[in-house]
């Protein structure tokens, strides 16, 4: 049971990370991979600062800050350098991890202090409810506009670079509060935490969408939350039926591969 | 009023040559008025229209809206006075978001977008009646994301966008051509009424020889990036159709 349990919680945890890059691929179409930088930037500072005896949640609010400035930062390489959307993405993240190693000062913190518990529930339902609200707001139509359709929003009078680099900050902001949590889950912080983050938070994403047909905008947010809960439960599952967690990173990326693959290969070359 | 004045427009090509897409072209569009550019493929009339969006500036010369020299201006910062339509359905409108949700960004086209729900039930209701007005059932389908919408009823869609409100320019980008016949004469009697009735000044570029005598005020023949003939109003009301294919099978050969 306590093996459930602690799967959901860290769905739920996860779920941060799932709705970051649900920002970033799904609502605005760029594969941000500066997730897999700012996921551990988000872990770093949350320990650093809980090791200075600093509040819980502000040290949680800095780990968003710290993220947001990340994703940011691949926001203006991208829409300021003209560099395209996966390098701009590749460049944050390995500079991040000069930078995380930095800031942690050796490849592995021990996170301590403050106790989430089950409030990890109520961070994920709150990014969850804050989501849905933003994107249905006149800023959160822009950002969407912007990822859908960037001609016709210029035509429309939004700005979007700008646009585009707020929704890149946010996405990281989410995804280093992920990370954050994680770590204060796991007990530590680790250099290496962050490889996969991207891909990890698609197959959230993408479980979701089979569970909660992205239909309305609650549906497509609320449906990185659910997702990510049964990914975590079906890795639990797996792990109990005697996989290897080394194979963990294999098998996921497998999965995502043809999740994305399958729409593709049905449409056969339409559009 | 739109003035253009002397527009050269030079595309380099990678052959290192340059085409030159518009040269000297000068116009004077008065307040209200429907003009229809015409011309065969590489006329340059895409290119005019695109200059007149802000896609890119002109190589030389100068764009004026209302006395306001625009022409380092991009689309975003035009889009205070300018609303344009696509030409391609799939464009005009962004197609994962509602068609309320559509109306909505129209609404605050060139204006400030906060964090605030501003598509609420009273701009629901006003997007409503704004497209039951336009008489394609459209009213119906607010909560439907555009996508799921037809060609012509995501071309109407996009000319009601642009017109929710009243823009000092109208550009239409052969918003018509991708459609099936049937489809294409809605949009266009639509264009026509919404255009008339809040005498918006307008650009339409189209390739349709037909709609030449039947819309718009003044009419334009662009031909290999020169202004080559002009029709008024009674002039162009008058044109048939033999002329006017004898007219651009000459441009063909010529």
């Amino acid at each position: 049971m306590e093996l459930w349990i602690g799967a959901i919680t860290q769905g739920a945890a996860y779920a941060l990370l799932a709705l970051a890059v649900f920002l970033s691929f799904r609502v605005l179409r760029f594969p941000d991979i500066s997730v897999d930088g700012t996921f551990t930037s988000g872990a770093a500072i949350f320990g650093v600062l809980l090791a200075q005896n600093l509040n819980l949640w502000l040290a949680l609010g800095v780990a968003f800050l710290v993220g947001a400035v990340g994703g940011a930062i691949t926001g203006l390489i991208h829409t300021r350098l003209h560099i395209n959307d996966l390098l701009s993405g590749i460049i944050t993240m390995t500079a991040l991890y000069s930078v995380n190693l930095r800031v942690m000062g050796r490849s592995n913190l021990p996170v301590s202090g403050g106790e989430l518990g089950y409030a990890v529930f109520g961070i994920a339902l709150l990014a969850v409810a804050i989501l849905w609200w933003f994107l249905r707001t006149d800023y959160g139509l822009a950002l969407r506009a912007v990822g859908d359709n960037p001609e016709m929003s210029a035509a429309q009078g939004i700005n979007v670079r700008n646009v585009k680099t707020v929704g890149l900050s946010l996405s990281n902001g989410f995804a280093a509060l992920g990370g954050a949590v994680i770590a204060q889950y796991n007990g530590f912080a680790d250099i290496t935490m962050g490889i996969g983050a991207l891909v990890t938070g698609m197959a959230g994403v993408m479980i979701g969408e089979r569970f909660l047909p992205p239909k309305s905008v609650l549906f497509a947010v609320g449906g990185a939350l659910v997702g990510s809960v049964v990914f975590r439960l079906l890795i639990a599952g797996a792990l109990q039926a005697g996989m290897n967690p080394i194979d963990l990173k294999l098998i996921t990326a497998g999965f995502v591969l043809i999740a994305l693959a399958l729409p593709r290969m049905s449409k056969g070359r339409a559009r | 009023m739109i003035l253009l004045s002397k527009i050269n427009q030079r595309f380099e090509r990678p052959d290192g040559g340059a085409t030159l897409a518009l040269q000297d072209v000068s116009l004077e569009i008065p307040r209200g008025e429907f003009l229809l550019l015409a011309g065969t493929n590489g006329s340059g009339k895409s290119t005019l229209l695109n200059v007149l969006a802000g896609m890119f500036p002109p190589s030389s010369g100068q764009v004026q809206i209302d006395g306001i020299d625009v022409t380092r201006h991009g689309p975003e910062r035009r889009a205070v006075s300018l609303a344009r339509v696509f030409q391609n359905p799939y464009l005009s409108t962004a197609g994962t978001l509602t068609v309320a949700e559509n109306m909505r960004l129209a609404e605050l086209r060139g204006g400030r977008r906060i964090l605030r729900l501003g598509l609420n039930r009273s701009a629901k209701t006003r997007h409503a009646e704004a497209l039951s007005a336009c008489g394609m059932g459209l009213e119906n389908f607010l909560d439907r994301p555009t996508n799921t919408l037809s060609g012509g009823q995501r071309q109407a869609l996009a000319v009601v966008m642009a017109t929710i409100v009243t823009p000092k320019v109208l550009l239409l980008d052969e918003h018509t051509a991708a459609l099936d016949p049937e489809a294409a004469e809605k949009v266009m009697q639509l264009t026509a009424r919404l255009v008339s009735e809040h005498a918006i000044t307008t650009v339409m570029v189209t390739h349709s020889l037909d709609h030449l005598p039947r819309f718009g005020t003044r009419a334009v023949l662009l031909h290999l990036g020169r202004v080559q003939q002009e029709w008024s109003g009674a002039e162009k009301s008058a044109l048939t159709s033999s002329e006017l294919q004898q007219r651009f099978a000459g441009l063909y050969g010529g």
